[in-house]
């Protein structure tokens, strides 16, 4: 059993007292205050559809910590966002038979409700009285904060309602801050005796975290690398060795240019980028493809670059499997690099002696070797942005190596679902050799030095 | 977009605009979009089929086609009317058939359909699950955007 009542009326006149006590003010910006954990926020009246009291929602399993259930609304069903879970404010039980104090938001095109502690009245504001926001305010991460503002002789934290609920990011971020919590409050909360080794521990890890931190920051900034469960162990793995190799040259550890970023990302590349597939690189792809029993290989290379990798794969594609159907789409987004692709030649040196004896290259007119028309006609190179869609049959093999770590998290995963949906059941993708995936959907199998995932959709 | 069909294109645009409008022409950066746009009021359409299935939209402002319009007759045009927008339509068809010729020596069987004219405000264009290709230029008369999507009959 459920009660609900809107009071919009009762706020409205609450409302027009607020605005008579401001009558000089200009006013052109409302909010709707609320307390939480005795701490006044305010969110823009726009976003609120309207505010409701209830009780008993549904439970849902496999929700995010902060999803209280779902709630049906006069027939339609939302989501329940418990907000002191959200920001990690400790948590109070309701007694029995208390309603909880719901707001109800529109954002976007979705409706959601959100358990605040009390919902007081309606204010208008002077939007111009409002401060920027300030990182000492408030319990809550900064970049949530819209603003904050007296009125009367309160100070109200003003909420982005958008920015917290809007976008995937937002919610996501909050899920993984409250994981790392969780995990924190586990290890933290060992014996007594391991406390004091667990405060040294501590401030040790906090140091190496901060230049974690500060180098997660800038590779993100300066190479438009994004560091996080893909490759971060390789991140992690880089961040020592780096150190001492700065050190010794007496020079910063942080990386304060764009140099320093291409400097620092240097050996992440996969082994023989930008040049053709080496023999253990050869053997190793082969290797991965053994468990796939197809005469057809439809093959999407992104980020090609200059066309080595395509070139590669199709080479050895067709040496190893001399009757199978093979097409290989390859695109890059550096319109000069993949204009050169379709016209590539190369210097006998750079030719790995089993491409050269393939019989798949012959000399061409203005020097350098060139891959044959027979061979050529296995590929389509293509100008392509890789988070556009784009028109690509059902594949078998995506090779897509050192390039979801260029996407930030809400794009790489936008990415992963691509690569999902257009490879067929049981094909391959095979990401850079200091990349990971851990979603689900993808199971890792091992070759010759050299990983590949698994597409396991039905 | 195949990297193949994009040359023809943009020389194509250059040589037939040069050639028509007699003026210095300069070409912007070429880059790809795949959301919807806004038009810039007068748009001409030209749909391609064949190998491949498509559509070239030429995309420019009143008042630059009104000039463009202006050039290409040899008269002062004040209104754009049907004479501006059968003139605008043949300039999208030479630019097009043009192109089509370039890729048909290399090898590409294109063929064209009828061209189109849109005119009108707050128009905009929106392609799914197909990126298109823009191709700015520049020139005293305004801009012209060139904007091809084409994708491959699988």
């Amino acid at each position: 059993m459920s009660s609900i009542y809107s009071d919009y009326d009762t706020m409205e006149s609450e409302e027009s007292e607020a605005e008579r006590e401001e009558k000089q003010a200009k006013i052109d910006f409302k909010m709707v205050t609320f307390s939480l954990a005795d701490r006044a926020y305010g969110l823009d009246i726009m976003c609120v559809k309207e505010i409701s009291k209830a009780d008993r929602f549904t439970m849902v399993p496999n929700t995010p910590f902060y999803v209280e259930g779902v709630y049906n609304l006069r027939g339609e069903i939302i989501p329940i966002i418990n907000m002191r879970r959200m920001f990690h404010l400790e948590e109070v039980e309701r007694k029995k038979g208390e309603l909880a104090n719901i707001l109800i938001l529109r954002i976007e095109e979705s409706i959601i409700g959100v358990i605040v502690d009390r919902i007081e009245n309606v204010i208008g504001l002077d939007s111009s009285t409002i401060q920027p926001r300030h990182p000492l305010f408030t319990d809550i991460n900064m970049k949530y904060i819209h603003g904050i503002v007296e009125t009367g002789d309160k100070l109200y934290v003003i909420l982005d309602a958008d920015r917290i609920f809007g976008d995937e990011q937002g919610l996501a971020e909050i899920r993984q801050s409250g994981q790392q919590e969780h995990a924190d409050k586990e290890t933290t909360g060992g014996k007594a005796t391991e406390k004091k080794e667990a405060a040294v521990g501590k401030k040790k890890a906090d140091n190496i975290d901060q230049d974690f931190l500060f180098i997660k920051d800038t590779l993100a900034t300066f190479a438009q690398f994004y560091v996080d469960e893909t490759n971060q162990a390789w991140v992690e793995h880089r961040l020592p060795e780096w150190k001492s190799m700065r050190k010794a040259g007496k020079e910063n550890v942080q990386l304060m240019n764009p140099e320093d970023a291409l400097l620092f990302l240097k050996p992440f590349y996969s082994a023989c980028t930008g040049r053709l597939w080496d023999e253990a690189q050869r053997d190793g792809f082969l290797s991965l493809l053994s468990s796939m029993k197809r005469n057809s290989f439809k093959v999407w290379n992104p980020g090609t670059g200059k066309g080595s990798e395509a070139f590669s794969i199709a080479a050895i594609l067709r040496v190893a499997y001399p009757d199978a159907r093979i097409k290989v789409w390859a695109c890059d987004m550096d319109l000069l690099a993949i204009s050169a692709a379709p016209s590539m030649s190369w210097n006998k040196a750079d030719i790995p002696q089993y491409m050269s004896s393939s019989g798949f290259m012959a000399e061409a007119t203005g020097g350098g070797y060139q891959f044959v028309p027979a061979l050529k006609d296995l590929l389509y190179f293509e100008y392509h942005d890789v988070r556009h869609g784009s028109a690509l049959p059902d594949l078998d093999i995506i090779v897509a190596r050192d390039i979801i770590s260029f996407y930030d998290a809400a794009e790489k995963a936008r990415l992963l679902e691509y690569f999902s949906d257009r490879l067929s059941a049981g094909g391959l993708l095979v990401l850079g050799d200091n990349e990971t995936v851990h979603a689900r959907g993808w199971r890792r199998i091992e070759g010759k030095k050299i990983a590949g995932y698994l597409n396991e959709k039905s | 977009m195949r990297v193949e069909y994009i040359n023809p294109f943009v020389e194509a645009a250059f040589s037939v605009l040069k050639e028509v409008l007699r003026i210095e022409i300069k070409r912007g950066e070429l880059y790809l979009k795949s959301v919807s746009q806004p038009v810039l009021g007068v748009t001409a359409i030209v749909g391609l089929a064949g190998d491949v299935e498509g559509r070239v939209l030429f995309d420019m402002g009143e008042a630059t086609a009104i000039k463009i319009a202006s050039a290409m007759n040899g008269e002062l045009m004040k209104k754009f009317d049907d004479l501006a927008k059968a003139t605008i339509t043949e300039l999208a068809n030479m630019i097009t058939a043009q192109a089509v010729t370039k890729l048909h020596e290399l090898g590409f069987e294109f063929d064209l359909t009828p061209p189109a004219i849109f005119t009108g405000d707050n128009m905009e264009v929106t392609d799914t699950g197909i990126e298109a290709l823009i191709v700015p230029i520049e020139m005293e008369f305004g801009k012209i955007e060139i904007n091809v999507a084409i994708r491959e009959k699988n």
